[in-house]
């Protein structure tokens, strides 16, 4: 008698577990996977457009940060993830365009090993120089630095950053060659350019809007067709000079490649909806970020913009010579 | 001052609310369970809780993580001096001296020491940010890559003061540790370095991993050798508190440390985990018996802690200031902040007065906070040390794997904690000292990334090292320590006390 | 028998790390001192390690006095029983980290901790209680701190710690 209960306590538990398979997406907490340090840009990106998913779905999204070479070690496990929609990730423009040309070694194919799910956030990139750079806009900064190329120093956040990835894009565009100076973060990077250690950087606009607001730095430029309201003094590149440098760190949610297409649907959806949700929007936008209209949102137009960027950046990055592993 | 003491008044009123208040309390008190806990740190707790802030006010949030922050370098102290393990890389200095207390029966004065030195610092610390603040930023920022460089070196120096034994020793373990610090990815090109092959090294060895390994393994390993498979612990326990005598002795270094502490803090890129270390360094080269240190010297607890804590308080200057996180937690306040719709900047400030003066007096909350809970607790600690080391080893030897592997979630985490419990073990039998091979290991990633890029922005020449005045007088300071430290004098007295 | 004098096996420890950094490190680029390449930092500390190593080890042999040990070479030459002794420490310890880090993923924290405690305790078997006791009570311990555990990080701390994945999921 005494074995029966531990009969039946089998059956059921057998019961339960099965029964957790059967019901509807989604009926646990989903993982997403953010390549980078938390409190960083694609971090509070995911955390704000995750919060409101959340509501959505009806299950708890999980941040899970996996920091590593320039946000591929994160992009790797995700991709190497059960397709079954309980793992998901936010990757960016370094990780799905620039990495493929930085990372010889790198385990995975932007185009192939994905469910491309949908846009969330664009982050325009800004040229920003120390205080008493002696130039004061963008077109005496170009004759400066082709001038003067040598006693150039520009800061980045490391290989596979956007910061590096961006200025490389701009430095050819120029046609200069600066001593570039790595540090481990945007922050170090910035602080380095406050303290007038280094020249300039390219960096997005939510790390550099209020350090340019309180008069610590300057910027020249912002990358994008239209002034940025969050520092309508700015100027685009288009007016100040270089109008070919037109760029944004794109972030977006990926699934592992065999994700059902119902359950790409659905996140799909809800992330949709929650650049809608008007508190959402409003922390986006207060960040400087770039909303993507409608028809920008569907996972095939994410497809495509996937593909447009690895081939817009490969031969780039490939000229820097720069070498990731 | 008249402005300074409205701003405070703005402070307190907005700390003192019941909701901040709680969530200060709240905070204080996670922060020093997970200090307590070896493995699991700030770092970790910070980022799981960064969802459940959301629906708090930012002032709120920041106030609960700002606390879970500071409860943990008290916590860390208690790990350090109870089972000799650095729970932070702040912690690393207490364990030299106050284990050896916790041995002596005194384990009670230490933590006591530790609590109310942490207080003293705390409250400086708290008013040099509101005071000082926005000056001392500026001043942060003259700190270019050659000056920390020099800094560095200058701390490394401190390694020869800190070391009981062989010189010789010690600067292989500071050597050792250095190149500890080297594996993983490359900062500038990503490449794995010295990781033979396993792909759990890329990102380097976790400051976790070793400190367990060094100090938590390694010391259950020693302590099972000896005859009575146990360490010497007094039985009779002493006293509870400190004693009037006690801390006349350690306000000296109080003092000291909570200067150092404050001065290392502001530096972005982690100045500030130099301070414990030469607080350290300080109070033993000013003591008359310098030879008590590493047996107990009460000195060498009270300096380090009140260090730690008053680093940890202007850490927050130049996030507040500036918006520039100068190290992984405060990053993760940055984070909370932008979350929040705050982005951190030289305007918050102006624009948010309430929230800079709210945490600046919750910081103050917060360490009177953290006394009243980590006194009382000094008797139920005092106790644990009772328990039969039979039973307490299998115990901290589980939690260390716990808060490894919780680090990454990675088995191999563990696996690497225990492979350097082993090495640490050998290293010991051969007469060599953990404390350097620490300071060597979390100032390497920082003096390596230093001299780079100086070396880049001065285009290979080495001249700005000496050229530069703040740099210049660093490299001086850390000369100086060196050839004090080699003087045939001082070097008999070290032959005395080396380990047998 | 063969005395190691502990500072040469001390000087030969550290010049077998130098050579086992440089020969992982042979691969990276050094560099130039302008743009400092990956391995020029690693191959610098590595040498000086191993200078310390060599004069360490040359100071020892020009040293006249006769230093300790370092190793258990004496028990391990008598043989017998003490010829494991000082061994049984560190194996145990190793083999509980590794079990506990082997089996903490599949099996989760109710297998992983016991296993953990279980193997440590073996470094240290109290002789004066019987066989049996020492079992039944050392069973109960562990089972109560693995609960202990199970409350104080899952529950408490809310760490995504693997508790019992073949029982309860996760």
């Amino acid at each position: 008698m005494k074995h029966m209960q531990w009969v039946a306590l089998v059956v059921i538990a057998f019961f339960w577990a099965g029964s957790a398979k059967a019901q509807p997406y989604p009926s646990r907490p989903i993982t997403e996977i953010v390549p980078f340090a938390a409190g960083g840009p694609t971090d509070v990106i995911a955390r704000i457009t995750g919060e409101y998913m959340s509501k959505l779905l009806g299950q708890q999204i999980v941040i899970e940060n996996v920091k590593g070479a320039g946000g591929t070690t994160g992009i790797t496990r995700g991709a190497q993830a059960t397709p079954d929609g309980y793992t998901i990730m936010m990757g960016h423009m370094g990780t799905h365009a620039a990495a493929p040309a930085l990372y010889p070694k790198l385990k995975y194919d932007p185009n192939k090993d994905f469910e491309p799910i949908g846009l969330a956030v664009g982050t325009p990139i800004l040229v920003v120089v120390k205080k008493d750079f002696p130039a004061k806009d963008l077109k005496e900064f170009i004759a400066y630095a082709k001038a003067n190329q040598a006693k150039l120093n520009e800061a980045h956040a490391g290989v596979g950053s956007v910061s590096f990835t961006t200025c490389s894009l701009f430095d050819s565009q120029l046609g200069i060659k600066p001593a570039k100076v790595a540090y481990p973060g945007a922050g170090p990077a910035l602080n380095d350019l406050m303290g007038g250690q280094v020249d300039y950087m390219c960096d997005q606009i939510v790390n550099v809007a209020e350090q340019i607001k309180g008069g610590k730095i300057r910027a020249l430029a912002i990358a994008t067709a239209q002034r940025s309201p969050a520092l309508p003094d700015v100027p685009t590149t288009k007016e100040a000079g270089l109008p070919d440098f037109q760029v944004s760190a794109w972030n977006a949610l990926f699934a592992p490649k065999g994700t059902p297409k119902e359950v790409v649907a659905k996140l799909n959806d809800a992330l949709a909806k929650s650049l809608d949700d008007p508190a959402t929007k409003k922390r986006l936008l207060d960040l400087g970020g770039i909303l993507p209209d409608p028809p920008e949102r569907t996972p095939d137009s994410l497809a495509r913009l996937v593909k447009k960027e690895v081939e817009r950046w490969t031969p780039i990055l490939k000229a820097t010579g720069a070498v990731g592993e | 001052m008249g402005e300074l003491f409205d701003n405070l008044r703005l402070g307190f009123a907005t700390a003192l609310s019941l909701v901040n208040l709680a969530l200060c309390l709240g905070g204080c008190m996670i922060g020093t369970l997970i200090g307590v806990l070896p493995g699991i740190g700030p770092i970790a707790t910070i980022a799981m809780l960064l969802p459940i802030t959301f629906n708090l006010e930012p002032t709120g949030a920041l106030i609960l993580l700002a606390g879970i922050y500071y409860g943990a370098q008290y916590g860390g102290s208690t790990a350090a001096i109870l089972v000799n393990i650095p729970g932070e890389a702040t912690s690393v200095v207490t364990v030299l001296d106050g284990h050896p207390m916790a041995r002596q029966g005194r384990a009670g004065v230490a933590l006591g020491i530790a609590a109310i030195g942490s207080f003293i610092a705390g409250t400086i610390g708290t008013l040099v940010v509101a005071g000082l603040g926005v000056p001392l930023s500026e001043v942060a920022l003259w700190f270019g890559p050659p000056e920390y460089f020099s800094l560095m070196l200058l701390g490394l120096s401190l390694a020869v003061v800190l070391a009981q034994g062989s010189l010789l020793k010690a600067g292989a373990m500071v050597l050792l540790g250095l190149l500890l610090s080297t594996i993983g990815a490359d900062l500038e090109t990503g490449q794995d370095r010295l990781t033979f092959g396993f792909d759990d090294l890329s990102d380097g060895l976790d400051f976790a991993v070793l400190a367990m390994g060094l100090f938590g393994f390694a010391e259950v390993l020693r302590n099972l050798e000896g005859s009575e498979h146990q360490p010497k612990i007094e039985s009779r326990i002493g006293r509870l508190l400190p004693s009037r005598a006690d801390f006349k002795q350690a306000l000296g270094p109080i003092l000291r440390g909570t200067g150092l502490g404050t001065v290392l803090g502001i530096l972005p890129g982690n100045g500030a985990v130099l301070a414990p270390f030469a607080s350290y360094a300080l109070e033993k080269r000013l003591a008359d018996e310098p030879s008590r240190f590493g047996k107990g010297a009460i000195e060498g607890v009270a300096g380090p802690e009140a260090a730690n804590n008053a680093g940890a308080q202007t850490a927050f200057i130049p996030l507040l200031t500036l918006g520039i996180p100068p190290n992984a937690v405060m990053a993760l306040m940055v984070g909370a902040m932008t979350i929040h719709g705050i982005i951190p900047g030289p305007q918050v400030i102006t624009n948010r007065p309430d929230l800079f003066w709210g945490m600046v007096a919750s910081m103050w909350i917060g360490n009177v906070a953290l006394l009243a809970i980590n006194l009382p607790l000094v008797g139920l600690w005092v106790r644990l040390l009772r328990v039969p080391y039979r039973l307490m080893f299998p115990a901290i030897l589980v939690f260390c794997c716990i808060g490894i592997y919780s680090l990454n979630n990675r088995p191999g985490d563990v696996l690497l904690m225990a492979g350097f419990g082993l090495a640490a073990h050998c290293l010991y039998k051969f007469g060599f000292e953990p404390a350097p091979l620490l300071l060597g290991f979390v100032l390497g990633r920082l003096l390596e990334e230093k001299l780079r890029q100086a070396l880049v922005l001065s285009r290979g020449s080495f001249l700005p090292f000496v050229a530069r005045p703040v740099s210049c007088a660093l490299l001086l300071v850390a000369l100086v320590v060196i050839i004090v430290a080699l003087l045939p004098s001082v070097s008999k007295k070290r032959a005395e006390v080396s380990l047998s | 028998m063969g005395r190691v004098s502990r500072d040469l096996g001390a000087g030969l420890c550290l010049l077998g790390i130098s050579l086992l950094a440089i020969w992982q490190g042979s691969e990276l680029e050094l560099g130039t001192l302008r743009q400092m390449g990956p391995g020029m930092m690693p191959r610098v500390l590595a040498v000086l390690l191993g200078v310390c190593g060599v004069a360490l080890s040359v100071r020892s042999l020009t040293e006249r006095s006769a230093q300790p040990s370092a190793l258990p070479v004496a028990a391990l030459v008598a043989g017998g029983a003490a010829r494991w002794a000082p061994l049984r420490g560190p194996v145990c310890l190793l083999a509980a980290a590794g079990a506990f880090g082997l089996t903490v993923r599949p099996l989760g924290l109710v297998v992983a901790a016991p296993l953990g405690i279980l193997l440590s305790m073996g470094a240290h078997v109290d002789a004066s209680r019987g066989q049996r006791r020492w079992l039944l009570e050392s069973l109960a311990f562990a089972l109560g701190l693995t609960l202990f555990c199970v409350l104080l990080f899952r529950t408490l701390l809310s760490l995504p710690m693997p508790v019992a994945p073949w029982l309860i999921g996760y």
